[in-house]
């Protein structure tokens, strides 16, 4: 399993998501190495979160993931703010 | 103002690169002027040796040892700096795309901040993620409060909830 499949199944246990989806955008530019990725989240406990508690949650779950991954970029929606977006 | 530059420049935080830079950087020559002239008229034995003083070492790469203090200094840089920068390299040439982001936002914003290059200090960029419990660099910190790294800062600009952060007095 690819750590964007890995990453895909903690974060949607963890926070009950809708929809998440998780994108290796590595391709040439990376400063330090190691995996740079974004981050797609939809989740009800987002809800009345503001943004910065939100990222904190998802860093949470990611933690030991962390040390492999020198970037992760993420949007974190609810499913109201995921609906105006489509 | 001179003294107080100066002093700015000689404590521990050193290592911040402000957008005053350009005017701490003049004054401290006129300062470093001043000084050898006083040395050179002066009956001191150290114009003597061939030692240069402590005091005209460069500043810039003070190295900052330990996490303790490396912690206390990124507290005195955020209480000190009201909006202050972490980043990998300088405004001016950024050395990662999410830090020239976070860069390109403050300046579209107008907003005069501080900052200092993680890449010189690895006991800072470590001890800046203990500090907020945030694992990533860049890092924003608007009146000694950390406001988020690359994404939440774009985020917030498109939004206008960063314009509102800045111009918050303190």
């Amino acid at each position: 399993m690819g750590i964007e499949e890995e990453i895909q199944e903690k974060v949607a246990k963890a926070l009950e998501a809708e929809h998440v989806a998780c994108t290796d955008i590595s391709g040439g530019s990376s400063c330090d190495g190691g995996y740079k990725l974004e981050l797609i989240v939809v989740s009800p406990k987002f809800e009345g979160v503001a943004l910065l508690k939100r990222h904190r949650m998802v860093n949470e779950i990611l933690q030991e993931d962390m040390s492999k991954i020198h970037a992760l970029t993420m949007k974190t929606w609810t499913p109201a703010q995921y609906e105006s977006k489509k | 103002m001179l003294s107080n530059a100066l002093r700015r420049c000689s404590t521990r935080s050193s290592l911040i690169l402000g957008v005053s830079r350009t005017a701490v950087r003049s004054s401290l020559v006129a300062a470093a002027n001043n000084n050898s002239h006083l040395v050179a008229v002066g009956t001191n034995p150290r114009f003597l040796s061939s030692d240069s003083h402590d005091d005209f070492a460069p500043q810039k790469k003070a190295t900052v040892d330990g996490e303790e203090e490396a912690i206390a200094m990124i507290k005195s840089h955020v209480e000190g700096n009201r909006v202050m920068l972490y980043m990998k390299g300088n405004p001016s040439m950024p050395m990662c795309g999410f830090s020239a982001r976070v860069v390109d936002v403050l300046k579209k914003e107008g907003a005069d901040f501080s900052s200092v290059n993680v890449l010189d200090y690895p006991a800072i960029r470590e001890g800046v993620k203990k500090f907020s419990e945030w694992p990533t660099i860049p890092q924003l910190y608007v009146n000694g409060e950390f406001i988020g790294g690359c994404d939440i800062i774009t985020a917030m600009h498109e939004s206008g909830e960063l314009k509102e952060v800045l111009e918050e007095e303190k």
